[in-house]
């Protein structure tokens, strides 16, 4: 017999050991929203008079956020940076349609679009490979520009708040990574929420306590299409062999993982009470404006040639809404 | 697509396809083809279910992968 769930008779989709809780496709959703809803309380997250920005890719974590918080009723929209990267399936077209897809659904919410080969001529792989930053992989370029145009954006449109679908896999994966290599500095900063400094918007992480296998169970229950294929300059990531070494961990020892980075989040407490980080004194960028720790321009900015840079004061992404679809 | 076998369970995941034998559950079956299944979410026939379900002759097995990668952007 299939395993039933905790809250009625009816066949579980999900069973989470760690919890030791099997739910059927009624209760668990109901279960994540619950206990988001309890991370962004306990974590003092944001409150409903915060002004929500998700950062959405396409993936199941992004979009089972944004569908989790609009349940809730906080004030949120989405927004989606188009990266131009192809790999032989228009991964980032697919990625857009999804975003663009979800956001039609929900005409109560703005999907924000901007595209960075429309607005600033090359890909991120293009500008990867022009640059010595982007050496081999895209990846460490691909996560400047991120940053960097999450924050610039959710700054310019007023949002105190920028969320991201990080589930417990990414932040473990990460915890791993960073006491491998004893980063003690990305240790003292790893947490659910980055609080807002001069320039920078809060990040949250509202589903930092739930399984990659619970975000996606929540999509496919709430019929939420995402995209099924990996970044293709993901394979071969070392967070993605971190996340698989973990999984045979919590394989042999449920709720592993979970303890690992609850114990993190509680040590951190104490072992970083006193940790004062060096104090570097921010300065505008002299083209953007954005927070930069030296005189002169940002590293995003320096990334860009000399003709592309006053462009990026004026990049403002486009709303997308059922009926008005963007030309970007 | 080749015609599913009603005798055996068609597993399926990605583009890599296997026949198994019927009446283990999807753990047991995942665990035999030396995938872990901290890794996978499993539908049977389309419906999403707890990898303690049995698999019955002609049942199709699909395992959706759970695990991304990329950056740590924010």
């Amino acid at each position: 017999m299939p395993r039933k769930c905790r809250k009625c008779d009816r066949p579980a989709v999900i069973n989470m050991r760690q919890h030791k809780l099997a739910l059927c496709a009624d209760h668990f959703p109901e279960w994540i929203v619950n206990q988001t809803e309890r991370f962004i309380k306990k974590y003092r997250m944001f409150t409903r008079d915060d002004r929500v920005l998700v950062a959405v890719s396409g993936g199941k974590d992004s979009l089972a956020l944004w569908d989790v918080l609009l349940q809730l009723g906080y004030q949120v929209d989405g927004l989606y940076l188009g990266l131009g990267i192809d790999g032989g399936f228009g991964y980032s077209d697919e990625s857009r349609e999804m975003c663009e897809a979800f956001a039609a659904q929900h005409p109560e919410t703005t999907l924000h679009i901007l595209d960075i080969p429309a607005t600033y001529g090359e890909s991120i792989p293009e500008m990867a490979a022009r640059t010595r930053r982007g050496k081999g992989k895209p990846c460490s370029v691909c996560g400047l520009v991120k940053r960097h145009e999450m924050n610039r954006i959710a700054h310019d449109l007023g949002y105190n708040v920028l969320a991201t679908g990080h589930n417990l896999d990414d932040e473990v994966a990460v915890l791993f990574q960073n006491t491998l290599n004893w980063q003690v500095g990305y240790l003292a900063r790893q947490a659910p929420v980055l609080p807002e400094g001069e320039g920078f918007a809060r990040k949250v992480k509202p589903f930092c306590r739930f399984y990659e296998r619970e975000t996606a169970t929540y999509a496919i229950v709430r019929g939420i299409d995402y995209v099924y294929d990996e970044c293709p300059y993901a394979e071969g990531a070392t967070t993605i062999y971190y996340k698989e070494l973990l999984n045979k961990l919590e394989a042999d020892k449920p709720g592993a993982k979970l303890h690992f980075y609850l114990a993190f989040l509680k040590a951190r407490e104490e072992l970083f009470a006193h940790w004062r980080e060096e104090k570097v004194e921010l300065h505008p960028c002299e083209n953007c404006g954005q927070p930069t720790s030296a005189p002169g321009l940002c590293t995003f900015c320096r990334l860009l040639p000399e003709e592309v840079r006053p462009k990026v004061k004026l990049a403002q992404p486009l709303a997308f809404h059922l009926n008005a679809v963007p030309n970007a | 697509m080749t015609e599913q076998s009603q005798t055996h369970v068609l597993v399926t995941l990605r583009k890599q396809r296997w026949e198994v034998e019927p009446g283990k559950t999807a753990r047991q079956i995942m665990e035999d083809l030396g995938l872990n299944p901290e890794n996978y979410l499993t539908m049977i026939n389309g419906q999403l279910v707890d990898d303690s379900t049995r698999l019955k002759p002609g049942d199709h097995l699909k395992l959706v992968a759970v695990i991304s990668g990329g950056s740590y952007a924010a």
